[in-house]
């Protein structure tokens, strides 16, 4: 009788709490204010290399952007958070643009202004967005600029144009400097406007003159990056984050123009504890590898698939075991009677070789290394890098996906195919090499380069001949200054150009709008890990990718899984959402109480208890 | 199964999910994100390796003093239906234990690359039957069917 009771009452319990938790789910969620998160570009339709290495900034940092194109198009100012403004792209805001972008700032959008050509603007529009008084623009050599710094780091300024202005309300970020280092006027500036939106201001082309100054190669970049998320600050953001997991950076080391004819005792020896320093903390290598070492001059020709080479087939082999890659570095990385490793393949005495030819010697490589090593190549690299249209064409065909340049810029590049599907990702070289005979205090410069790089989650590709053991040391020096940064990613360059080309069919479809939750649209991606950050207020509290509660992610960041269809939505709640799936302890203490009524019952009669 | 049979089963089922959920945590992982967060596909939203090989084998332990009456060609129904609901027991038991020391391991010592380190269950998470809230902290509710189950037979098993 006392057992019956109990049941009945964990029953009504039970039921009871099953509908109350179905009533929860009725409960609406609070609406909030609706919105977008946008970047519009302002500039001329021209690709220009400045226009280009702002683009590929933007698609690195993950930020949802549009270049304004035509005039025709209608021009709505308000869906964007941030309109990035140059002087080419001046006449696209209406004959007049003062008022434009005045009304705009007035409305709290942030502005970021790109180099010269302030002066189109008039001086009390100027003054009330920017926090500015123009005062001229010319070459920055009449000014005897030489340098422009911000905070404790400088770069060389080169021939360019540069506006110098006044501050009028503005706070000054950066200044030029002459060649002994004087101050002489503001480079870069920041503005709150009445309305609540930030202006910067940079008074030369940041977007430019990329990998110029040796000593500070990717000073601007850094300071393109940091000027955007200032301009951002006061937004709720979301990015799609460069590499996948929430990672910070991502570190790859190249062995460079290895051949046939690497079967010394004392490389192979050097290659070998390379190697070993590398895999124990699981970064692997990449080898930009010269599949027939030739020299014409002495009649010599060695291939890789032949018995001399068997020392460093072996050698290759413990990379790949290590989760090393393959890239193809040209056939013979040679033309007419130098020796391999001397000159340019594909270019010969300032002639490109014809289409047919070097997708011939590309071919024959392609399948001599494969034979040699039974592995898939999907990786090129031009011999001194010294590529043609010709050159990006053959690889396409032969089925090569990612490309080793040297772009001037510390992002991934990406080429489209003539059906407008991607078809290569350029992964950049941002550390330069380990000259033969360097000195210890190249590690130095090294390192501050990385600091600069992982200022904005650029690119660490360093690439080692290891031509004698100094080089040796630097690079495994470099690599562990690298890793110590903490979150850094170590991928083979396969693996990183498979995560770049998919998180590019993603990012082609991006989109953010702002209602109670967010709601980030994205494309198809095979990859896992791909990750979107959220620099809101709150804390992310539930997210649903295609419709369905997905676990993994944090106060400010989501993971996601694969995205398998064309267009994924992935929704991002902050406040607890009622649901079925979270029930009350009531529901699960009389669950628990029918089931040991139940089961204690059964079990007594089995065990024969009275 | 003899009554002094059952505590060394208890503990060797126990030790065997410890060692298994151990290994899932720290050992089957992608890109250093355990599989279990990143695949939510399979019968019941659960891993594909916890419906082969991970709990067949944890049933044959489970089951294994059954297997032995069966063997040894012990006829007798009664005793025969005894070690059955223990073995069932046994199971579930170590069913549940290996699920939870999976989170107690995530929550308690975290893998470094683990983007849920340090976070006990998500309702996100949980198989189709969901989470219930107790005190603040998400249980599954298979847990709440269980674990009476469980420990009603210990207990009808021990006064018996």
């Amino acid at each position: 009788m006392r057992h019956r009771i109990l049941a009945t009452f964990a029953c009504a319990l039970f039921l009871f709490t099953s509908a109350s938790t179905i009533a929860l789910r009725t409960h609406g969620l609070e609406k909030a204010k609706k919105g977008s998160f946008r970047i519009g570009v302002v500039s001329d339709e021209e690709r220009k290399e400045g226009l280009t290495h702002l683009s590929e900034s933007l698609g690195h940092l993950g930020y949802p952007y549009d270049l304004i194109q035509s005039t025709g198009q209608e021009f709505e100012p308000g869906k964007y958070s941030l309109l990035i403004i140059y002087e080419s792209g001046l006449r696209k805001l209406g004959a007049n643009p003062s008022p434009t972008i005045f009304a705009y700032a007035k409305e709290g959008g942030n502005l970021l202004w790109i180099g010269p050509g302030v002066g189109q603007i008039e001086q009390e529009p100027l003054a009330r967005t920017f926090g500015l008084r123009f005062i001229s623009e010319a070459l920055a050599e009449s000014y005897r600029a030489a340098y422009v710094s911000s905070g404790s780091s400088n770069s060389r300024i080169f021939r360019e144009t540069v506006a110098n202005v006044e501050l009028a309300g503005a706070g000054a970020e950066g200044y030029f400097l002459d060649s002994t280092l004087r101050r002489l006027f503001p480079s870069e500036t920041r503005f709150r406007h009445e309305s609540g939106g930030i202006a910067f201001f940079f008074a030369y082309d940041v977007s430019n003159w990329w990998n110029v100054d040796l000593e500070s190669p990717w000073y601007r970049p850094a300071r393109l990056v940091s000027a955007i998320r200032l301009a951002l600050s006061n937004t709720t953001i979301v990015a799609l984050r460069p590499y996948p997991r929430n990672l910070t950076s991502a570190f790859i080391c190249r062995v460079e123009d290895v051949d046939p004819l690497h079967t010394s005792d004392e490389w192979l020896s050097r290659a070998s504890r390379y190697l070993q320093a590398h895999a124990v903390r699981n970064a692997p290598l990449s080898i930009a590898l010269i599949p027939v070492h030739v020299d014409p001059m002495g009649g010599m020709e060695v291939r890789l698939g032949g018995e001399s080479a068997q020392p460093v087939r072996n050698w290759l082999h413990a990379v790949i075991r290590s989760r090393g890659a393959i890239i193809q570095h040209g056939y013979t990385h040679q033309h007419g009677s130098q020796r391999t490793g001397v000159g340019t393949e594909f270019l010969v005495d300032g002639d490109w070789m014809s289409y047919e030819d070097q997708a011939r010697r590309i071919s024959v490589g392609k399948e001599e290394i494969e034979r040699a090593l039974g592995t898939k190549v999907v990786a090129f690299e031009a011999p001194h890098y010294k590529l043609n249209e010709n050159t990006l064409r053959a690889i396409e065909r032969l089925g090569f996906r990612y490309l080793l340049d040297d772009p001037n810029s510390p992002f991934h590049g990406l080429r489209f195919s003539d059906a407008g599907d991607l078809s290569l990702v350029a992964i950049p070289e941002t550390l330069s090499y380990i000259p033969l005979g360097s000195s210890p205090s190249l590690a130095d410069k090294l390192k501050r380069i990385i600091d600069q790089l992982i200022e904005f989650q650029g690119i660490l590709l360093l690439y080692n001949h290891l031509y004698d053991d100094e080089a040796f040391t630097i690079g495994v020096r470099t690599m562990e200054y690298a890793l110590s940064k903490g979150s850094i990613w170590t991928p083979n360059i396969n693996e990183m150009g498979r995560f770049a080309l998919e998180r590019a069919r993603a990012y082609r479809r991006f989109s953010v709008t702002y209602d109670s939750e967010i709601t980030v649209t994205l494309g198809s991606c095979t990859v896992r890990g791909l990750t979107l950050s959220v620099n809101s207020q709150e804390k992310i509290s539930w997210v649903k990718v295609n419709g369905k509660d997905w676990p993994v992610f944090n106060a400010d960041f989501v993971i996601l899984p694969e995205l398998p269809d064309a267009s994924n939505t992935v929704l991002i709640g902050f406040k607890e959402q009622p649901s079925l799936q979270s029930l009350s302890a009531l529901w699960g203490l009389s669950l628990l109480g029918v089931t040991s009524c139940m089961a204690f019952r059964l079990a007594k009669r089995t065990f024969g208890v009275d | 199964m003899r009554k002094k049979e059952f505590p060394r089963h208890l503990i060797l089922c126990s030790a065997l999910a410890f060692f298994f959920s151990y290994l899932e945590y720290y050992y089957v992982a992608l890109d250093g994100i355990p599989y279990r967060e990143m695949y939510h596909v399979g019968f019941l939203r659960m891993p594909p390796y916890v419906l082969f090989p991970l709990a067949p084998a944890l049933a044959v332990v489970a089951f294994s003093p059954l297997f032995d009456d069966l063997m040894l060609r012990r006829f007798d129904w009664s005793e025969k239906n005894r070690t059955l609901v223990l073995a069932c027991a046994n199971f579930l038991w170590a069913l549940t234990l290996y699920d939870t020391l999976y989170y107690a391991f995530r929550s308690m010592f975290p893998l470094p690359t683990d983007p849920l380190g340090g976070v006990w269950i998500r309702r996100e998470e949980a198989s189709i039957m969901g989470v219930v809230n107790l005190l603040g902290v998400l249980w599954p509710t298979w847990y709440f069917a269980t674990l009476p189950i469980v420990i009603s037979i210990y207990v009808a098993y021990y006064i018996s």
